[in-house]
């Protein structure tokens, strides 16, 4: 640094306009000029000839002048960029060296921040992931989600779409996606492996931009009925099974569908799908094409046209088919990207706002110590005050440190999430329930997330370090190191006490949302399922159409598996059931022969086909009549047991033994046999009605086996593996879990939310509760003579408690009254999400206000017995 | 420039100003007379080019300045060596001794 520049600085010299360049340079050629004259009159000059020699001698002057001018403009400028560094860089090593002085302090306020930067991150990265990254597929915003419905809510009494011609809708769009979703068993190697599939129309591949990395797409003469079969496979299942080897394209595997049994399963594989080909519905490993025609679930819009567009088109080419159709029917058209995260989003929304919550609490805690500790300073920024630092100079420097400080904060709080979001990438698709889109992968954000995680948070921090920087430097610093001590009495402290309210306030709100969420997930524990699931696990089994053609062999073989099942030791109980409790499937209508309906709207029930043992293991309790047993026969009459629910419905209240009844569009009456409890398909969604079937009359190909234990734990899926093992080798278990996965796995997202939100709740009252501790401690320290001149006086006890308190109850009672407003007004944010307490719920916003006040109390006691404490003498003397 | 003096090199300005200040702080006329004085008149600058060398120089900041008094109580600007006009002094220094040693062996001694 150059001498001259320290010097201007130092005198806060104003800068040199051009102006005072050119008056510069005057002067000193003036100078020049007069000692010239001087000179030369000693030496026995005339005053006139002098001048003229002296200018003569000079040269060109207006040359000069000009070239003297540019020269010291240029290095104005570069001496201004210059002090503007050194500057910096002098604020910069004054925060250093403060950070260094008191590490603790330093270390404290960088994790907070980086704790608030962290948490704000991730939650930014997963809703990025979720709701603003475009699906993976070319030009995503044009694909719509087609619902057979006004709505997602199902239509009483919907129309039949069986016998549309969707052929007549792809002129209304520009490509229709269509699939079957099926599983299949893979048999052949060391053992058959089950995998998730799907049958999907030529617009699967075009439309979605599906393409194989390996081998080729499909032919077009693929799609036709009675074409060679082929299938396209993962490149997950081709690495699995095939160990990467390119010569399984061409070749022959055995490939049993499920829900198609009479389906060809000898399929040639022609292709490998791209690795993190992402598939809408679910993690696909085959793909066979479709050869039927079948409602397209997406569709690409025209260029050109809009949804609504789109949607009447549909309709007008879909309604005429059907004939009548129920007033308000009518298919709709959804964007997919909304449609596949629409459940997600308030999670998410809520998540990231909780988060951002957090960061403005950490930020806001972070200054508010910074006020404490820059009034401290006073004394500092007096003398540099009085040297010539301008007010401005100062909030620079104050504001550079807090600069640094969220600088450092914010790169280690982006880094802290980036770890964390690679640590549960692939929690976070099951805990939300819908699996991330375009794969877990993709939830590591861009680089770009990152840089704006850094600005924003460094940028937060120097917004937050005005707040101290302008409290420092307002009145007349210099004053008081004039008198010694802090003679602009006392600083209005409404900006630390906003501070502090503003973060009991948000506290209030974190917590609120914490309290309704634990709840929520205390009512969805406590919900009455109507069965049990503690110590059962539940396996799915497909009996190939090759091996078991008819019911007959179905039947047969799954009485041969169950009692295998039953001879491992530690099995209790084994019985067959399909869909088992919380399967995700829809519900047939049901009919009665003669009766009073309680509605108008046909009942609707899930149909299962059971063993006779499954109320056994289920305990699931019979109200009337009987189980099934060996009697019910496929050679017996037909016979069905229902839940009490249908039976209301059916026969208001009347017995519905002997009654019979008809399944969705079957023919066949079935008669009522028994009554059982009804069981819960969903906690939240709908409730609906069961019908059970005896497994013997329908013994379907694709089934559930529940087992449960002797010792009330599930036995291990190794155990059951073997047993079926020895049935048949065929037989492959897919899916296996214990049904209390099952059913918490409908909560896992609130159950997330909850933990989430408690625990960034209970960093923002530790946050909120050291914030109002350091605040009345610094009260305290400041008022300390203060107080001892009342209690020298004799103040008795209660007023100086008063005298302290003021402040605090003020800041509390304000910060609780705003956070319960704030947390009012930001209900519906938490609507969907909160089940079986209501979002405004009284106890919950008595008991977070307790918490809250509790906190604050336990805060406050340390600076008020200590304020209690203060001896009168020796206070006095400290001044 | 006067006809006896000697026609200055190209740069050779510089280092003649920068060896000068070597000696302290010194105000522009200053540093004309001192020239003119240690050179017996043999060198003596034209004004104007001594001015736009020592702006130059200042705008390189191998030199600064700042405003003092006189000797005879008038308001003067004092120009001062650098750390950067000093290295630069030592360097050209070096490069000018190189320079005339080589020359000198050339051209002396003169053949008789």
């Amino acid at each position: 640094m150059s001498d001259s520049s320290r010097f201007r600085r130092f005198l806060r010299l104003p800068r040199r306009s051009r102006r005072t360049i050119e008056s510069d340079i005057d002067d000193e050629f003036r100078f020049h000029l007069e000692m010239r004259e001087r000179e030369l009159r000693s030496l026995g000059r005339s005053p006139t000839e002098a001048r003229r020699e002296a200018l003569r001698q000079f040269g060109d002057l207006a040359d000069a002048r000009e070239y003297c001018r540019t020269a010291d403009q240029h290095a104005e400028r570069h001496s201004r960029r210059r002090n503007w560094l050194d500057e910096l860089r002098q604020d910069v090593l004054i925060a250093s060296r403060l950070m260094r002085r008191n590490p603790r302090f330093a270390l404290g306020a960088t994790l907070t921040l980086a704790v608030g930067v962290a948490a704000a991150t991730a939650a930014y990265s997963v809703l990025y992931a979720y709701l603003v990254r475009p699906l993976p597929y070319p030009d995503p915003d044009r694909l719509a989600f087609v619902i057979p419905g006004p709505s997602r809510e199902p239509f009483p009494n919907a129309p039949s779409l069986r016998t549309v011609d969707w052929t007549k809708v792809d002129s209304v769009f520009n490509g229709t996606v269509a699939w079957d979703l099926d599983g299949f068993t893979l048999a052949g190697g060391d053992r058959p492996e089950y995998v998730d599939g799907a049958w999907v129309s030529p617009g699967y591949l075009t439309t979605l931009g599906v393409r194989p990395a390996v081998g080729r797409a499909f032919q077009p003469e693929a799609y036709t009925a009675g074409a060679p079969p082929v299938a396209l496979i993962s490149d997950a299942l081709w690495a699995r099974r095939f160990n990467r080897d390119s010569s399984i394209i061409g070749t022959t595997i055995r490939l049993h569908s499920t829900d198609r049994p009479l389906e060809n399963e000898l399929v040639t594989i022609v292709g490998v799908t791209a690795p993190g080909t992402w598939h809408v519905t679910r993690f696909t490993d085959v793909i066979r094409p479709l050869t039927t025609s079948r409602m397209p679930s997406i569709v690409r819009l025209k260029s050109g046209s809009t949804l609504a567009q789109a949607q009447a088109q549909l309709n007008a080419a879909v309604i005429p088919q059907l004939g009548e159709v129920p007033t308000g029917w009518r298919m709709s058209a959804v964007p997919v990207h909304e449609e596949y995260t629409h459940e997600v989003r308030p999670i998410l929304v809520a998540l990231f706002g909780a988060a951002a919550f957090m960061l403005l609490i950490a930020a806001g805690s972070v200054a508010g110590a910074l006020v404490a500790r820059a009034a401290g300073r006073r004394d500092e920024l007096g003398i540099r005050g009085a040297l010539g630092a301008s007010r401005g100079r100062l909030v620079r420097q104050l504001l550079t440190e807090t600069f640094v400080l969220a600088a450092v904060a914010a790169i280690a709080g982006t880094l802290l999430a980036r770890f964390l979001i690679e640590v549960i990438a692939s929690a976070v698709g099951p805990h939300l329930g819908v699996s991330v889109p375009g794969g877990e992968a993709r939830l590591i954000p861009d680089i770009m997330v990152f840089a704006l995680a850094i600005i924003a948070g460094s940028a937060l921090g120097a917004l937050f370090g005005l707040i101290p920087a302008v409290a420092a430097t307002r009145g007349d610093v210099a004053a008081s190191v004039r008198a010694g001590r802090n003679v602009s009495g006392p600083s209005r402290p409404i900006m630390r006490q906003s501070l502090i309210g503003a973060q009991i306030a948000l506290t209030v709100v974190l917590l609120v949302g914490a309290g309704l969420m634990a709840r929520t997930v205390a009512a969805l524990r406590n919900a009455p399922l109507g069965f049990q699931t503690a110590g059962l696990l539940k396996a799915d089994v497909l009996l190939p159409q090759s091996r078991y053609p008819d019911a007959a062999a179905r039947r047969n073989v799954a009485d041969r598996a169950l009692a295998e099942i039953r001879r491992v030791p530690g099995i209790r109980a084994a019985a067959l059931v399909f869909p088992y409790p919380f399967r995700q499937g829809g519900a047939a209508p049901i009919s009665s022969e003669a009766g009073t309906r309680a509605s108008d709207v046909i009942p609707r029930a899930t149909v299962h086909s059971i063993s006779p043992d499954y109320f056994r293991v289920m305990q699931i309790s019979l109200i009337s009549g009987r189980t099934f047993d060996d009697r019910d026969n496929p050679d017996a009459a037909a016979v069905v047991i229902i839940s009490d629910g249908l039976a209301r419905d059916l026969w208001s209240g009347e017995s519905a033994l002997g009654r019979r009844i008809r399944i969705g569009e079957s023919e066949e009456w079935r008669t009522v046999v028994g009554v059982v409890n009804e069981t819960l398909k969903t906690v939240i969604g709908e409730h609906s009605a069961d019908v059970y079937m005896p497994y013997a009359q329908a013994p379907r190909a694709y089934t559930s086996i529940v087992v449960s234990g002797t010792s009330g734990t599930p036995p291990t899926a190794h155990d059951l593996q073997r047993a079926m093992a020895r049935v048949d080798d065929v037989l492959a278990l897919s899916d296996i879990r214990t049904l209390d996965e099952i059913v918490s796995q409908e909560g896992a997202s609130r159950r997330m939310l909850a933990t989430l939100l408690v625990g960034f709740a209970l960093f923002a009252l530790g946050l909120a509760a050291l914030g109002l501790y350091a605040s009345i401690s610094y009260v305290v320290a400041r008022r300390r003579r203060e107080l001892a001149v009342r209690m020298a006086i004799g103040a008795n006890a209660a007023s100086i408690m008063r005298l302290v308190l003021g402040e605090g109850v003020v800041v509390v009672t304000g910060g609780v009254i705003a956070g319960v407003a704030l947390s009012l007004a930001l209900a519906r944010v938490l609507a969907s999400q909160v089940y079986g307490v209501a979002t405004t719920d009284t106890l919950t916003l008595g008991a977070i206000v307790i918490i809250v006040t509790l906190a604050a109390l336990s805060a406050i006691a340390g600076p008020l017995s200590r304020a209690l404490r203060i001896d009168p003498a020796s206070a006095m003397r400290v001044e | 420039m006067t006809r006896d003096s000697l026609d200055l090199l190209q740069g050779t300005l510089d280092l003649l100003i920068l060896r000068t200040l070597a000696w302290g702080q010194m105000h522009g006329y200053g540093i004309s007379g001192f020239i003119r004085q240690r050179t017996d008149g043999a060198i003596s600058i034209v004004d104007a080019a001594l001015y736009k060398a020592l702006h130059r120089l200042e705008r390189d900041r191998l030199i600064d300045s700042v405003w003092g008094v006189s000797e005879n109580n008038r308001k003067a600007k004092y120009y001062r060596l650098t750390p950067a006009g000093r290295r630069r002094l030592h360097a050209e220094l070096d490069e000018w001794r190189r320079y005339s040693a080589a020359v000198l062996k050339v051209v002396e001694p003169l053949p008789t």
